[in-house]
């Protein structure tokens, strides 16, 4: 395929104008705000179309301790937003291993997973607001962004700081494009929503055979919002993790769950001491222990594994095959075990199959990631995966697993499940891009194209 | 019929389509009786222009089923009939908003489909109330967030189409965002389940696959009707640390004689200014604390729970000053999910309060410690608004960060005073601020309460006046958002709609796509392009 025409925006209203250009050439435009390789290759973009790289704007806009909110650019990554929040005691709550040059703003339009379920309230969480570009080149704020007051600074001496999830008035605009994988507007900028640092910290593991005792001991923390970090691996799945963070591991038992701690605001010693009880009862009460992390887990593997800084590699371009969707905790594993099976009847190693399980708002649901770990040179087999990913998503959509940011090659399924919401789709699609210029051909097949 | 045979919409109904409509459903579920007619149509509050009455339903349809929705929806498509669905809705904005409107209510609607217990979520119909959920829970360990309308009304209508800020918004959130999936029946008749349900893949999510539809379906306000009719909806639980009944004795709700359960426990915090105020709200959202909270002002509360003391402290200058020293307060109460949990929450409670010069109060201004617990928790204190003068009305209400809902409390006391003194509304001591955090304080609520009688044909000849006054003022002063004038339909949205971004020009966008005959009863939402300006 012929390279696409790449184009980088220098300022927010570039972007209007260059959609504007291209809904009256009609030339497809592929938003791209992150940089290095993708890890599901939604960026790419064909010779007929521009690739409008967005990681120029790179600006984090606003960092405010008082109100927990940052505004950042496209371009501003998850190492760099971090070097900002430090020192003001804040920070975000940001998906597993984001790549060094992993967009915020994409992460998040994305609805990728965030680590912390305490502070998942919504599946939107942590976006708020964002200034958007639809296809017709309008450019439209939404939620508190929207108004009154045309400029942030107008805005922010009246006290708004873009804190108002929703809206504005009847409808949601940024729900649309979020999630769209850029067929319904292009952000330049966004609020995220922070949270207060905790200045205590302590690192635990949660391990048994089955994933029942563990996901009781998840529901039953999420339930009463206690704990920080909390995210689920099998075996293979935390020996990648292991590897990719340069800290070897070996399970000591089939399920992890690695749970972090932090102290609250007020009275810290306190809280971490009324929360570590809490969560040890908890894991009693489900049968499991809620071992030290100095016992369970080698030597600040938390903190490698839960930061944002390395460029550690959590899955090496090229070389790992997954299908990822949401689900109930309970029912996670029945849905692993359907990817597991399939993917060994095409001759992938059971050893290297591992899943990774992060819960979600507040632990009513979750997201899991299969992934087969798979050395780089095995070419044939990763054409072999490739072609099943179609059957493979049908089989998982039909058991259960929903699928709400879909994979390229999982797309044709997703939809085929949906009709009543691709005509939906259909009718939105017309008013935010008349002229289908944006990202053509990603997720469903518009009626009559 | 074809639509284009149809009669004109807003032309009465036709003898063919009330018959169509007998067929599809149990022809005693349809009514134009006149004196059933009149009973949908007495709904005075939240109501801008003078008198008790709203436009008279055509006629009346009772669906048991989606099907019959969906029915009724087509009919309506196919003789150009208006029409306008109705849970428990109390206001004029859950009435027809036009002439010859088939009134859709859903109170045959009304079980409770399915509670899951682990995953913390629960299926309703439509007209299942709050009160009825929560009856439920308790004996689970359960609760949900009740809106502000209380506990007698519909968690459906206020995740999908209206709004859904409350006492437990500190700990459970905005109603909207409870939403985890809707089953939605388009203007058009189609069905359409949102998020994860409408892939036959339970009720995990609203969003997705890909874009949300959530965004059409409503936004920081519900379109009121305007926008088909909800059938179903899954909704976020949360936990409840208490007993699972309440053993209270008496019938006066503000005096029961009930014990506060354990690691539970209700203090009004009350701060020196407006700055200390603003700084404790703040902190009590970093805290982290909290399982309900809100201002409930000291006047509107001595009006509801001790109407005698009000109207002897109305008339007394130092009592008022008394009572007015008391304005920049919070309720709050604390409930521990464990004993440690909860002495935790006090301590940093005390804190927070005396960090910022507070002092923590005895509640009993408002009723006893118990029945007060009670009715946050219960939220059944939205009734008891229209005891001391018959009405009340909402101005403001755009969330934002705290710092906005703190410039709206100020704002809207000044908003007030010269109606107050025009004798446009009563004397409720002037602050009537309602002001609550969501999500720890993520962002903030405050809507100004205006206590009035609509009997009165002096005061309800101006209170358009004054919510015309409070709409301005949002625009002029940049007051949060549009908040509750959003409800006030065509004439709103050209006010505000070049003020704020010009949402008006896609949301009458969206209307027009899903709408275009504006079928789906558009007073409180938007009309379509066809019948823009109409």
């Amino acid at each position: 395929m012929a390279d696409a025409t790449h184009i980088r925006a220098k300022s927010p209203t570039d972007v209007g104008t260059i959609l504007s250009a291209a809904g009256r050439d009609g030339t497809p435009v592929v938003p791209r705000s992150s940089t290095g390789p993708a890890r599901i290759g939604r960026g790419a973009a064909g010779g007929d179309e521009i690739l409008l790289d967005l990681s120029t704007l790179d600006e984090t806009v606003v960092v405010d301790r008082r109100n927990r909110v940052a505004i950042v650019e496209p371009g501003v990554t998850f190492a760099g937003l971090e070097q900002r929040l430090e020192p003001e005691g804040l920070r975000v709550t940001h998906p597993l291993l984001p790549t060094p040059g992993k967009s915020v703003l994409a992460a998040f339009l994305d609805r990728e997973p965030p680590l912390v379920p305490k502070y998942h309230w919504d599946m939107t969480d942590p976006l708020l607001c964002a200034e958007l570009w639809f296809g017709t080149g309008d450019r439209f704020r939404t939620g508190g962004a929207a108004g009154p007051g045309d400029t942030l600074e107008e805005q922010w001496a009246a006290g708004m700081h873009q804190k108002n999830p929703l809206g504005p008035a009847q409808t949601d605009l940024l729900k649309v494009v979020q999630g769209s994988q850029g067929t319904m507007g292009v952000a330049t900028w966004g609020s995220i929503r922070l949270e207060v640092r905790p200045q205590l910290t302590t690192d635990h593991a949660v391990c048994a055979d089955e994933l029942g005792p563990v996901a009781d001991f998840v529901h039953g923390v999420t339930r009463v919002r206690i704990c920080d970090e909390i995210s689920i691996f099998d075996t293979a799945a935390l020996r990648a993790l292991g590897q990719a963070v340069g800290s070897p591991i070996e399970p000591v038992a089939e399920w992890t769950a690695l749970v972090r701690i932090g102290s609250l605001p007020f009275l810290p010693e306190e809280s971490l001491e009324v929360q570590t009880h809490d969560a040890a009862a908890i894991a009693a009460a489900a049968g499991v222990g809620l071992a030290a992390g100095s016992d369970a887990l080698p030597a600040g593997f938390l903190d490698a594994a839960l930061g944002v800084t390395s460029d550690h590699r959590w899955k090496v371009p090229g070389a790992f095959r997954d299908v990822f969707f949401l689900s109930s905790l309970d029912t996670a594993p029945r849905l692993a075990a359907i990817a597991r099976e399939r993917w060994v009847g095409l001759g992938v190693d059971p050893a290297t199959v591992g899943t990774y399980i992060q819960p979600l708002d507040q632990g009513r649901s979750c997201h899991v990631e299969i992934t087969a770990f798979l050395d780089d040179s095995t070419t044939d087999l990763h054409a072999g995966l490739d072609a099943d990913m179609p059957d493979l998503t049908r089989e998982l959509a039909a058991a259960g697993a929903f699928f709400s940011r879909p994979a390229p090659a999982a797309a044709s399924s997703v939809y085929a499940r949906c009709p009543d919401s691709v005509r939906t789709l259909d009718l939105v699609k017309t008013i935010l891009d008349p002229a289908g210029i944006l990202a053509p051909g990603r997720l469903w097949t518009r009626s009559g194209k | 019929m074809s639509a284009q045979d149809a009669p004109p919409i807003g032309a009465p109904i036709s003898d063919d389509a009330l018959a169509e409509l007998r067929d599809a459903l149990d022809a005693r579920r349809v009514t134009n009786e006149p004196h059933i007619l009149d009973s949908y149509a007495a709904q005075p509050f939240h109501k801008a222009e003078p008198g008790v009455w709203i436009h008279r339903p055509i006629a009346v349809a009772m669906p048991e089923t989606t099907r019959e929705v969906q029915a009724i929806v087509a009919i309506c498509n196919r003789h150009q009939v208006r029409f306008k669905a109705l849970t428990t809705g109390w206001g004029a904005h859950a009435g027809p908003g036009f002439d010859n409107v088939l009134q859709v209510d859903m109170r045959r609607m009304n079980r409770i489909l399915d509670i899951d217990v682990r995953n913390r979520t629960i299926l309703v119909e439509p007209y299942v109330t709050c009160a009825q959920i929560q009856a439920e829970l308790m004996p689970l360990g359960l609760n949900l967030h009740i809106h502000g309308a209380g506990s007698n009304c519909s968690p459906l209508a206020s995740a999908t189409s209206h709004m859904g800020m409350g006492f437990s918004s500190i700990s459970m959130g905005y109603m909207p965002r409870n939403m985890l999936g809707v089953e939605w029946v388009l203007p058009t008749g189609e069905l359409l389940g949102v998020g994860s349900c409408g892939s036959d893949a339970g009720w995990v999510s609203p969003d997705g696959p890909g874009p949300s539809l959530r965004g059409i379906l409503r936004g920081w306000a519900g379109s009121d009707g305007g926008n088909g009719i909800f059938t179903k909806c899954a909704l976020k639980l949360y936990p409840w640390s208490g007993p699972a009944e309440i053993d209270m004795r008496g019938t006066n709700p503000l005096e029961l004689d009930l014990e506060i359960p354990p690691h539970n426990g209700i203090w009004l915090c009350v701060f020196p200014d407006a700055e200390r105020y603003e700084d404790a709200l703040y902190a009590l959202g970093d805290a982290e604390i909290g399982y309900l909270q809100a201002k409930l002002a000291p006047g509107l509360a001595m009006a509801i729970g001790q109407p005698d003391l009000f109207k002897r402290v109305v008339n007394d200058e130092r009592m008022r000053a008394t009572v007015d020293s008391m304005r920049f307060e919070f309720l709050v109460v604390l409930q521990g999910h464990s004993r440690g949990r909860f002495e935790y929450e006090k301590k940093v409670l005390e804190q927070v309060v005396a960090d910022n010069a507070g002092s923590m109060q005895d509640p009993s201004l408002f009723g006893s410690a118990g029945s007060l617990w009670w009715a946050l928790v219960r939220n059944s204190i939205a009734p008891g608004m229209f005891r001391p003068t018959g009405n009340f009305y909402s101005t403001l209400g755009g969330d934002e960060a705290v710092a906005s809902a703190l410039r709206q409390d100020l704002a809207g006391m000044r908003l007030k005073e010269g109606f107050i003194a025009d004798g446009a509304c009563a004397d409720d001591l002037t602050d009537n601020a309602h002001t609550l955090l969501y999500e720890n304080g993520q962002f903030a609520h405050t809507e100004e309460l205006v206590l009035f009688d609509h009997r009165d044909p002096e005061q309800a000849a101006k209170l358009k006046a004054l919510s015309d006054t409070a709409m301005r003022a949002i625009v002029s002063e940049r007051l949060g958002g549009g908040g509750f004038s959003f409800f006030a339909g065509a004439y709103a949205h050209d006010y505000l709609g070049p003020n704020i971004d010009n949402y008006h020009v896609w949301q009458r966008r969206v209307k027009t796509a899903l709408d275009l005959q504006d079928l789906s009863d558009s007073k409180y939402y938007i009309d379509s392009e066809k019948n823009e300006g109409d």
